[in-house]
């Protein structure tokens, strides 16, 4: 792997997993540098971390998905890394998919590449809402970019250095759709890669009852917004 | 209206200005949001004083009562104003999150420079 790779792993509350994801990450992809943003945390990740000696970005209050994996990327720009990877802390990644992602960004040119849990595996399941969810916006960027995107809410995304510093201008929410449509009206190419993931077995959702109602419509503004404003910067990369 | 309505509603006027004069002169209130508490009040003692002006506004609002054209005015002023701190809300909670992110990364480069590994250390050996 010639491209140095920074993997930014965001976690809010994930002391009970995160050092199994980090532990895992340093045996099968020891070229990766790591950097986890304890997002506001209360439950001692950000202690958990730094016992393993673990680079870390400590936000004091949480600041959401997005926010954090931006203050990750910001810091991956300021190092000069070519390819920021991201993955979730609650161990439903498998680590040995991040070598997987950056492969393929350098096999197929992309600019970034999503470890997909739909395209051609239909492995994952999860709730049925959620299922839907996806679904919609698998189609509504499909009606955007001209392009089906079967997985855009994948946490698992490699992205070389000219998307990150794409994706560092707008405002996003949890770098689902929204990025997705605003890097592909900039002229970024974006492919897919079969990934398989688990079940979470510790913790519960970032989302509550509430956030999950509020989720499809504040990403459908965050997808016009960011397309209008992606427009209005042109369409060149 | 009523000259005894007319009255009431000025004296109102005075003593909600005074108030916001106060608050102001307290530091509790910014001079922007003031200037448009104290513009809006004086707007509509004037027009409530001035009996033909608001005739002439209830008819250009197409309103058949000056009550009914004082309450959209008061309305639109209302949405405009929640508008407005919105924006402020919006504006605030992006510097703090700014704010937030700034203060993380500057003391990861402080751990960096005092304490030489953490994590891979690729970043630190290439850096100029």
């Amino acid at each position: 792997m010639s491209l140095r790779t920074l993997a930014v792993i965001p976690a809010f509350n994930e002391a009970q997993t995160i050092a199994a994801v980090l532990q895992r990450l340093r045996e099968v992809a020891p070229e990766v540098d790591r950097l986890v943003v304890t997002d506001g945390s209360r439950d001692g990740t950000p202690e958990a971390v730094r016992s393993m000696g673990e680079r870390h970005l400590e936000l004091v209050c949480n600041v959401g998905y997005g926010r954090a994996l931006q203050a990750g990327i910001l810091y991956a720009m300021r190092r000069s890394y070519d390819v920021v990877v991201t993955l979730d802390a609650d161990g439903q990644h498998d680590p040995r998919d991040v070598p997987r992602l950056v492969q393929e960004l350098e096999a197929s040119g992309a600019d970034v590449v999503i470890g997909s849990r739909f395209v051609r595996t239909r492995s994952y399941t999860g709730p049925l809402g959620r299922r839907i969810g996806q679904a919609t916006f698998s189609v509504l960027t499909r009606v955007l970019m001209g392009r089906r995107i079967y997985d855009t809410t994948s946490g698992l995304k490699a992205m070389r250095n000219g998307a990150c510093r794409a994706a560092l201008e707008g405002r996003f929410l949890d770098f689902h759709s929204e990025v997705l449509v605003r890097l592909s009206t900039l002229g970024f190419r974006i492919v897919e890669l079969p990934i398989v993931v688990e079940e979470r077995t510790v913790g519960g959702s970032m989302y509550s009852f509430v956030s999950a109602v509020a989720y499809p419509v504040k990403t459908t503004l965050f997808i016009i917004t960011g397309m209008l404003d992606a427009w209005l910067r042109g369409r060149t990369k | 209206m009523s000259l005894q309505g007319v009255i009431i509603i000025d004296v109102l006027a005075v003593l909600f200005i005074a108030g916001i004069l106060f608050l102001m002169r307290s530091g509790w209130l910014y001079a922007s949001y003031a200037a448009l508490w104290i513009v809006s009040t004086l707007a509509l003692a004037i027009l409530v004083s001035v009996p033909p002006l608001l005739t002439r506004v209830t008819s250009a609002l197409g309103a058949e009562i000056p009550v009914s054209a004082l309450t959209l005015l008061a309305f639109a002023l209302i949405v405009l104003v929640l508008v407005l701190f919105s924006v402020k809300l919006t504006e605030l909670h992006e510097r703090q999150t700014s704010l937030i992110q700034a203060l993380a990364l500057q003391a990861l480069d402080d751990r960096e420079r005092h304490a030489p590994v953490e994590g891979n250390d690729s970043a630190r050996t290439s850096r100029p």
